[in-house]
């Protein structure tokens, strides 16, 4: 497991600008970003090379009033190829965010594995929330899925934590950032784990009270 | 006895009454002058005229869709917006295409359905059971007519939701159908009446099965349930390229529709349709939609859930081969509080088919406590094919609970592996797992059209192991 995320760059993208990121035979790349603000980010990603990996997480925060569009792409052009998608939203109040995640598999990259996933957590009742997982696919010999999930915080869940005595800006703090945790876990960079998370708890404490 | 074409001028032979029923053929193209005619062959009432009218005048105003497949090759001025149906007795069962013909055999349908639904013979041999079964459907206060009687005998029922739910202008095709509809179905069910046995176009004497820009208005009131089928699993042989329904569907206070569409035209045909039902309080709607023919297809059932607790159930099936694109999907919008949907989609390519979901999923502001979850499983079969997803999902209700699941792949190796193992041959093993797949939707057809659908799916799978 050392040996793998020694192997492997993480690169993190904090500019607005679109993105174009190649990854080469047998490269293996992680990309993170954080989104928030008003925002309209574009990232487009090329499996070049055989055996080529990539892991592209992102955070979205959307404060009040922000609006973020956020595109992906994950073109595969070679076979054997993997990429893992993962963007997850928070969403308070008056904020909107638009999501367009497509997978293209060209008729040459036998083997692919596509995975996109997008979490959406509405805490804002006036958000508005739009997403599009796009699958293009021209060959046969791969496995392509996507999820998206779009909803409020279980009431369950507010419902323990409130039977504990945390009040609901608090529960609503611990859920927030138990979402960003899941998301910082599975970046193999320590540096821009710190980074990101002072940030994070920054935009996460105004956005929540 | 002499051989005759229908078309022969020998007025003598052919007798006073044959000439009667001579059909009348539009000419080519699309113009005002056709669009009354139309309207004056079905001895319409002058505000049918002026809509149609009103509705030609839109659909060249608008422009074809930017999206979906390239719908720039149709020539709109090349075709015939309406023939009458008795016309299509002039073909011959020999003029069929051969692969038509072969299909009908191999699925083993009678000799006198095949030539309806070829268009050969215009009656049904059973016309006489059916006959029965509308008598007993009118004694309980079920309309079931086509839209010319529709409008001439019972006028009052349908003129306010006619075009309520799709209007005219609500895309370019069906602005079209608006302006040359002909055929299709009319159905009202009274309060309260349920419809035990599926309804389908056959029961209607005289009626052709489908039409090129059929027009569907399906009425269920309070508390009613009906089960509409339309199509059937043998291919439909066409010469016509464009085919353009319409299909409205109001669903009342606690009243339940399904819908069964199992689309098998021939292979030559761009098949265009819009189909939408309204869904008021407690209402359920559901959509079966299998498309195996056409060139073509564009096709998005939608529900829209204006009623507290209204729900709306889609599921579809999409079978591409041979250079064949079908661009099926669905479409849900939420608009009241406490409403469900869910979407199933099925689609299997191969042989150079192309299969797209294309779907809607929209949450509007106070729809709370609605939720919804979308399903779309695709099967590639081979490298020549491709298959895409193209969902969208907007939601603007924060109490909500939304899923959307997509897997693409091709048949498992371990799957196969197993079933070989078994003794199963290649082909049979992919069959197997093939019906497997598209199982959950065979499975809410009637009977007899899961037995056809299931053989056509192995016709279709035939010669894929190569």
């Amino acid at each position: 497991m050392v040996v793998w995320a020694n192997l492997m760059e993480t690169i993190l993208i904090n500019h607005p600008a679109s993105s174009k990121i190649t990854i080469r035979e047998n490269e293996k790349k992680q990309v993170v970003l954080f989104l928030s603000g008003n925002m309209d980010k574009k990232l487009e990603v090329n499996l070049m090379g055989q055996n080529s990996w990539v892991e592209i997480i992102a955070l979205v925060i959307g404060q009040q009033n922000s609006k973020i569009s956020f595109s992906t792409i994950q073109h595969h052009r070679a076979a054997n190829t993997q990429s893992n998608l993962l963007v997850k939203s928070l969403l308070f109040a008056d904020s909107s965010f638009k999501y367009e995640g497509l997978i293209k598999i060209d008729k040459m990259a036998w083997f692919s594995d596509a995975y996109l996933r997008n979490d959406n957590l509405l805490f804002g009742s006036d958000c508005i929330c739009e997403s599009r997982p796009y699958l293009e696919i021209s060959a046969n010999n791969v496995l392509c899925t996507h999820a998206v999930r779009t909803g409020k915080i279980e009431k369950e869940q507010l419902y323990y934590l409130n039977s504990r005595g945390i009040s609901e800006n608090k529960a609503f703090e611990l859920i927030a950032e138990s979402v960003c945790t899941s998301l910082l876990e599975k970046i193999k960079n320590s540096v821009i784990v710190e980074e990101i998370k002072k940030v994070i708890e920054q935009k996460l404490h105004a956005a929540i009270s | 006895m002499a051989t005759l074409s229908p078309q022969s001028p020998n007025k003598y032979t052919y007798g006073f009454h044959v000439k009667e029923k001579y059909s009348f053929k539009s000419q080519k193209g699309l113009s005002q002058k056709i669009v009354k005619q139309i309207s004056r062959h079905k001895k319409e009432q002058a505000w049918i005229t002026q809509f149609r009218l009103k509705a030609l005048k839109i659909f060249l105003q608008k422009p074809l869709p930017g999206w979906g497949s390239n719908l720039s090759k149709i020539d709109f001025d090349n075709i015939y917006y309406y023939i009458k149906p008795i016309n299509s007795k002039a073909a011959t069962w020999k003029d069929l295409p051969l692969e038509i013909k072969q299909t009908y055999d191999r699925i083993g349908i009678p000799e006198a359905e095949k030539k309806y639904l070829s268009g050969v013979s215009a009656q049904y041999e059973s016309e006489i059971v059916y006959k029965s079964i509308i008598d007993s459907l009118k004694k309980r206060g079920v309309i079931f007519v086509d839209p010319q009687t529709a409008f001439q005998k019972y006028q009052e029922v349908f003129k306010p939701y006619f075009a309520s739910v799709i209007p005219i202008s609500d895309n370019k095709f069906s602005a079209l159908n608006s302006a040359v509809f002909s055929g299709g179905s009319f159905i009202y069910i009274p309060k309260g009446v349920h419809v035990d046995m599926p309804l389908q176009a056959y029961f209607r004497i005289n009626a052709k099965n489908m039409g090129q820009f059929e027009r569907t208005l399906i009425i269920a009131d309070e508390g009613s349930f009906v089960h509409y089928v339309e199509g059937c699993t043998a291919p439909i042989y066409s010469s016509d390229s464009l085919h353009s329904a319409v299909v409205e569907i109001i669903v009342k206070k606690n009243a339940r529709v399904r819908y069964t569409t199992i689309q098998n035209w021939s292979k030559n045909v761009y098949n265009l349709v819009t189909k939408r039902a309204l869904v008021e309080e407690n209402g359920i709607m559901e959509w079966v939609d299998a498309n195996l023919g056409s060139k073509l297809t564009m096709k998005y059932p939608s529900v829209y859930l204006v009623g507290k607790n209204a729900k709306g159930h889609i599921l579809s099936l999409a079978f591409a081969s041979n250079k064949q694109h079908l661009d099926a999907g669905a479409k849900v919008l939420h608009l009241a509080p406490n409403t469900s949907s869910t979407i199933i989609s099925k689609s299997i390519c191969k042989n150079g088919g192309r299969t797209s979901y294309r779907g809607l999923l929209q949450i509007e502001k106070g729809a709370v406590d609605s939720k919804s979850f979308v399903r779309c499983d695709a099967l590639l079969m081979d490298e020549k094919s491709r298959s895409d997803t193209y969902p969208t999902i907007n939601v603007k209700e924060q109490k909500t609970d939304i899923g959307h699941e997509a897997v693409v792949s091709k048949i498992g190796e371990e799957q196969m592996f197993y079933l070989q193992n078994r003794g199963l041959s290649q082909e049979d093993a992919q069959n197997l797992i093939v019906s497997g797949f598209i199982e959950p939707i065979v499975k809410e057809l009637p009977m007899e059209y899961a037995v056809e659908m299931n053989r056509l799916i192995k016709l279709e799978m035939n010669g894929s192991v190569g």
